[in-house]
């Protein structure tokens, strides 16, 4: 896959943050298509916990790893929902955690097409 | 700033955002940085002290706690040690809140990896700095803190070659000298006197830890690595960090250690129990024994190439009964000491004390004066010290089966003795020293090593006697 067509990874920003070069970085994929399935079962556990702060800590964690790949959707995405949860507006906060977990998996796939190469 | 900035410098990170921890761990360790990360308060209060940082990076959002409270306690407990905030936490807005609670420098997530490594980087410098300001002032110090007694012309000339070895570059030293004979303080003279005396001064007694358990203290492991490894342990030469390792007794090392410590020094390099990860390693290495090491490597007890890489330059400590004019001067300094310590009142020294302590051969050393005389203090309490307060301990003799009236077993050096009676008229013990001397210089082919080795005393001691009788010099016995 050409570097333009990577769409849902800011791939500069990305080795802005993590640092290294292409190898980095594409360790860095292959450690966000684990750790982001890890992220997301925790926001899920959350989520049946019924406890609001459960749910910005999972959320507060997801953002981080979406910085580090440069997904600014998703990152902006787990960040109001961070905030939703904070702020316990919970009807926004479904919302928001559907409309997440479809960036999830869309990067996910994402990701696995760049390694594939 | 170059990439070896950071080489060799050991950075500690507290993070729980795994990705960010990893990239940092990356990047800092392809810079040449030691780093260990943990994800939350009580790690970090469980590790960091033995870790021993050169800059940390903490966030301020742990799982378990705040990272206010490690900046706090770190500012106080290791001042030191440069200490990087990363945080998205709303309470930290503005570097000066940052810097008002202890950090070092403060970065607001999310940030770019090249500033962190320029962070880390002038705090690693600021480190560095402070190790050297700490070894300019320990070199300051060092003449006072090494005090080793006496002023005999062997200790003196001991104590002139430890302050040379000290100060070169030598990376190896061998220390000989029976027990008693205070080897550990001829290492911490040697630690103290190196350019390196800020940094670390580390000891283990080869002897006396089993050898599974002697392979980790000195190399450390990593968790999983065995059964009851459930963390990371950093070994001796981890923890010395350029400093000085002192290997006490190296002559018991098991065979296996021994092949593993020669791999070690010849690249400088090893890696912890279940470890993949080569770690690079600037400690001096000081190691002492009590036993004839040529002999074991002749014996096959002790590896030859190991005994040459240690061997680099050896230092020979006297035993005492080859020194008997410092006997009075470490009696005199015991007695300060130890009255002191023992609260007890300082007594005054008979005169005819001094020969008493004269006539013994002193086979525990120094180690045996000091302990008697604590043993007189602590039993008599004497306001005069009198040789009836100090008692030497015979050393059994091998019991007889037979008459108690049968002689006592001799060795063969005593009955070898035996065969040179004092003549009626006496005879001039300087003679008879020059004479035997001069034989076991001829038996051992002019090899002063041999030669020492024949006359029962250290190589040391018999240049200091050739040189006082103006016997020629032989071959140096290397």
């Amino acid at each position: 896959m050409e570097q333009q067509d990577f769409k849902s990874f800011d791939r500069s920003k990305a080795l802005d943050r993590a640092g290294g070069g292409e190898e980095r970085f594409v360790e860095l994929l292959e450690f966000f298509i684990t750790y982001s399935v890890q992220l997301e079962e925790g926001l899920e556990a959350a989520f049946a916990s019924g406890k609001i702060s459960e749910i910005a800590e999972a959320s507060h964690k997801l953002k981080g790893a979406l910085s580090m790949v440069g997904a600014t959707v998703a990152f902006h995405r787990a960040e109001a929902l961070e905030l939703a949860a904070r702020s316990e507006e919970s009807s926004r906060v479904k919302a928001l955690a559907m409309l997440l977990k479809e960036d999830l998996v869309n990067l996910r796939g994402e990701c696995q097409s760049y390694l594939r190469g | 700033m170059k990439l070896s900035a950071l080489e060799g410098a050991r950075i500690f990170v507290v993070d729980d955002e795994e990705m960010l921890a990893w990239s940092i761990d990356q990047e800092l360790t392809k810079m040449g940085a030691e780093v260990m990360r943990v994800s939350n308060l009580k790690d970090a209060i469980h590790h960091f002290p033995s870790f021993a940082a050169d800059v940390a990076i903490t966030d301020l959002s742990l799982p378990d706690g705040n990272g206010i409270e490690l900046l706090k306690k770190w500012k106080i407990e290791y001042p030191q040690i440069p200490n990087i905030l990363i945080t998205a936490h709303p309470a930290v807005d503005s570097a000066i809140t940052a810097l008002r609670m202890g950090a070092f420098d403060y970065l607001k997530k999310p940030f770019k990896m090249a500033d962190l490594v320029s962070a880390v980087q002038r705090a690693s410098e600021i480190s560095q700095l402070r190790d050297k300001v700490n070894k300019l002032t320990g070199e300051a110090k060092a003449a006072d803190s090494v005090n080793i007694i006496g002023s005999s012309p062997e200790t003196r000339a001991m104590v002139d070659r430890l302050k040379k070895v000290a100060a070169s570059r030598v990376d190896t030293i061998m220390v000989f000298g029976e027990s008693g004979s205070g080897k550990e303080l001829a290492a911490r003279t040697l630690h103290v006197g190196s350019k390196d005396s800020a940094k670390p001064f580390v000891e283990i007694n080869c002897a006396s830890i089993p050898e599974t358990l002697l392979e980790s203290e000195l190399f450390g492991y990593e968790k999983g690595a065995f059964t009851d490894a459930r963390e990371r342990k950093l070994g001796l030469f981890e923890i010395a960090r350029g400093g000085t390792i002192f290997l006490d007794e190296i002559g018991e090392l098991p065979m296996k250690l021994q092949a593993k410590l020669l791999r070690v020094l010849e690249y400088r390099r090893f890696k912890r129990l279940g470890g993949v990860k080569d770690i690079v390693f600037s400690a001096r290495i000081v190691a002492a024994t009590n036993r004839n090491l040529a002999e074991r490597v002749a014996d096959g007890e002790f590896r030859a190439d190991l005994y040459y890489r240690l061997n680099v330059v050896d230092i020979d400590i006297p035993p005492l009964r080859e020194r008997m004019e410092d006997v009075q001067e470490l009696t005199e300094t015991f007695l300060d000491e130890l009255s002191k310590k023992l609260q007890v009142a300082r007594p005054q020294v008979a005169a005819s004390t001094w020969d008493h302590l004269c006539s013994h051969s002193w086979p525990g050393n120094i180690r045996e004066l000091k302990n008697l005389i604590q043993k007189a203090l602590v039993i008599h309490e004497p306001k005069i010290l009198g040789p009836e307060h100090l008692k030497f301990h015979a050393i059994p003799q091998r019991s007889s089966q037979t008459a108690p009236t049968s002689k006592p077993l001799l060795t063969p050096e005593q009955e070898a003795l035996r065969a040179f009676p004092l003549p009626k008229g006496g005879i001039s013990l300087e003679n008879v020293e020059r004479d035997f001397l001069e034989q076991a210089l001829e038996k051992a082919g002019q090899n002063q090593t041999r030669a020492a080795q024949l006359l029962g005393i250290s190589r040391h001691t018999l240049r200091y006697r050739l040189e006082k009788y103006g016997i020629g010099t032989g071959t140096g016995g290397q």
